[in-house]
């Protein structure tokens, strides 16, 4: 027979506490959710070329953006945030251009609700960080599967900005690093001599004027992620974009910008310094930071700059400098697709040259000194960048490599291109690598000259 | 059944549900709004640890999105989403290699003086050492008011077994908290669903 509920039992356990979420919980489960949206109208809509040079999809992430505003309005704080939700019922097509369109304003009514009552970097990053959640990347699907990498990245990066910051918010940032790093680390103390070392870099307001009261967050682009099989280490490559950042001006009004200006983006991310990559390990059920290394050459000056001892900035510099030297394999078919290109043109099939390019234009035969000359191109080797090289790209169909041709040096009428050595690459929708661009110099990240 | 009082003032479960089953996370997101904190209370005391309790409500809730248009409405919405957090607090359970140690609740990690907190410790700690389908249960019955009948429903086992889990768990929590043996039951009006 059924009985009652024990009232004395039911109130002990009434009595009882239940933790709340991260602030990033429901921007990460949201865009997860928008995500599997976006993927049920793709499935639906006729294929079409993915918007190139944006960091993020339009469709997903507007998508994303409004289904998170969405939930913000209805669940966190009552807000008006007009057509978000009878977007997510048009057409595919309409659908983009209206959510396009209700970008800004979205974001602008969920920074505001987060202002209104969080006070904290994390939770302005959640948001931010939450964006990167939403890609299709295995590895960023990978992250997305471990929400605690996630938040650990979103956060840590928060916590940098907070960490280069001058004055107490600076020595709060550098004492709640040691949050993310096992306890007593070699990690921790070059990181904190890293922050010493730049302070006040990442902490610039608008115009140069120190915000007050700054909440400022960091966007950290997530590049790769691996977690091996016991689930106790990791590696995640991170392309910290500083830039963004949100603070209260003196009246108290939420102010926000770009501490580089606007880039055009619509989200205006754009990455600053070189990739890091994090070794993750996992201690009693917590991620940790064991390891933060970036191939940027002015870090054991940084070091230096921030008090570090003689053998940790230059044990950072030969660090760097032996991982400078790796040579990364490349995909068969970007290989194909020089090879192409040397066959071409050592046949003189210039005009053919063109469908290897993105844009359609090849190398004319005027490019060359004498076009038909007894001149002969060898392909030599091709190699890719190290991923953490300011050459590593997030969109995973655009690559940057090392290509060696030998042959004649006053080959071309004009400079660069195919003796040039470096080139960027296309993957287009047949999975056929393209030519875009070569003769870029490199900038920062190891000369493979 | 959803009990009335927990509807959005003018819509009833079954909009809404209707509005989830179209593809509305507008709607989807007013439905955890609804349930959100009975659930994680649920999954909380399951897991016994935050971090795995925020993990696993993400993935319960994404299962629920994803199994929402195939949701028959043959039980309570509600039972449906406690039967999802239930079995995917079970799926990360059995994946967690060390066994958990809950030897402090976390949300009495603040100072609090009251004098009620070394019992809610004790009530924790012994909620802790309880066999789960004994914990599942009480907290089921006795701390969100699930009636036998749905509470077996939601576990897949008999009324008569959520009766005799239901007993050996409340003998053991009222032993650790030094409680006087339960000789009769106190009726409360408000628990059946």
């Amino acid at each position: 027979m059924e009985q009652p509920r024990d009232r004395e039992l039911a109130q002990h356990l009434a009595g009882l506490d239940t933790p709340e979420y991260d602030p990033g919980f429901f921007a990460d489960l949201w865009l997860r959710i928008a995500e599997e949206c976006h993927a049920s109208a793709e499935a639906q809509s006729v294929p079409r070329p993915r918007p190139r040079y944006r960091w993020f999809g339009v469709p997903r992430w507007a998508v994303g953006t409004a289904a998170l505003a969405a939930f913000v309005a209805l669940v966190v704080v009552t807000v008006s945030v007009p057509g978000a939700a009878s977007a997510l019922h048009l057409p595919l097509g309409d659908k983009v251009a209206a959510l396009e369109s209700q970008e800004l304003q979205l974001r602008q009514a969920l920074l505001g609700q987060l202002a209104k009552q969080l006070t904290t970097t994390a939770h302005v990053v959640a948001v931010d960080g939450g964006s990167t959640l939403s890609a299709t990347t295995p590895a960023e699907r990978l992250l997305a599967r471990n929400p605690a990498i996630s938040r650990l990245v979103r956060d840590y990066y928060a916590t940098q900005v907070l960490a280069h910051t001058p004055g107490a918010a600076g020595v709060r940032g550098r004492r709640d690093l040691a949050g993310f790093f096992p306890r007593g680390s070699a990690a921790l103390a070059r990181a904190r001599y890293l922050a010493l070392g730049t302070l006040g870099e990442l902490a610039a307001g608008r115009d140069g004027l120190p915000a007050v009261d700054p909440t400022r967050a960091s966007v950290a682009v997530v590049r790769d992620l691996a977690v091996d099989s016991t689930g106790t280490h990791a590696t995640v490559v991170v392309w910290p974009a500083v830039e963004y950042q949100v603070w209260t001006d003196a009246p108290g009004r939420l102010q926000w910008g770009h501490v580089g200006g606007e880039s055009g983006e619509s989200w205006g991310i754009a990455p600053g310094g070189a990739p890091h990559r994090l070794q993750l390990v996992r201690l009693a059920g917590r991620w940790l930071i064991s390891d933060d290394f970036s191939l940027d050459a002015e870090i054991p000056a940084a070091l230096r700059r921030g008090g570090a001892p003689v053998v940790v900035w230059r044990g950072e510099q030969r660090r760097i400098g032996a991982a400078a030297q790796q040579r990364f394999a490349v995909s068969t078919g970007i290989r194909t697709t020089f090879e192409q290109l040397v066959a071409l043109l050592n046949q003189r099939r210039f005009a053919e040259t063109g469908r290897l390019f993105a844009d359609g234009v090849g190398l004319r035969s005027s490019t060359f000194q004498h076009p038909d000359g007894p001149w002969r191109l060898q392909l030599v080797s091709v190699w890719g960048y190290h991923p953490l090289s300011e050459r590593a790209i997030a969109d995973p169909n655009e690559t940057s490599v090392v290509a060696r041709i030998s042959g004649p040096q006053d080959l071309l009428n004009v400079g660069g291109g195919i003796l040039s050595r470096l080139w960027t690459l296309h993957r287009d929708g047949s999975g056929q690598w393209l030519i875009t661009g070569g003769g870029a110099p490199e900038f920062g990240a190891p000369n493979p000259m | 059944m959803v009990k009335a009082s927990r509807m959005a003032p003018g819509e009833s479960g079954d909009a809404l549900v209707e509005a989830v089953r179209g593809g509305s996370p507008q709607a989807f997101a007013e439905l955890i709004a609804r349930y959100d904190a009975r659930l994680r209370a649920l999954a909380y005391r399951l897991l016994q640890d935050r971090e795995a309790m925020q993990d696993a409500m993400q993935d319960a809730y994404l299962a629920a999105f994803r199994g929402l248009p195939a949701f028959r409405g043959e039980a309570a919405v509600e039972t449906w989403l406690y039967r999802i957090v239930y079995t995917t607090c079970l799926r990360h359970l059995s994946r967690r290699r060390d066994p958990p140690v809950v030897l402090h609740d976390e949300t009495l990690s603040a100072p609090d003086p009251a004098e009620g907190v070394a019992l809610r410790q004790d009530i924790t700690t012994a909620l802790a050492h309880l066999p789960l389908e004994q914990r599942v249960v009480v907290l089921l019955v006795d701390g969100q008011g699930f009636s036998y009948k749905a509470a077996g429903e939601l576990l897949g086992v008999p009324p008569g077994t959520v009766a005799s889990r239901l007993s050996h768990g409340r003998a053991e929590l009222r032993e650790a908290l030094g409680l006087a043996h339960r000789e009769e039951v106190c009726g409360d009006g408000a628990a059946e669903r």
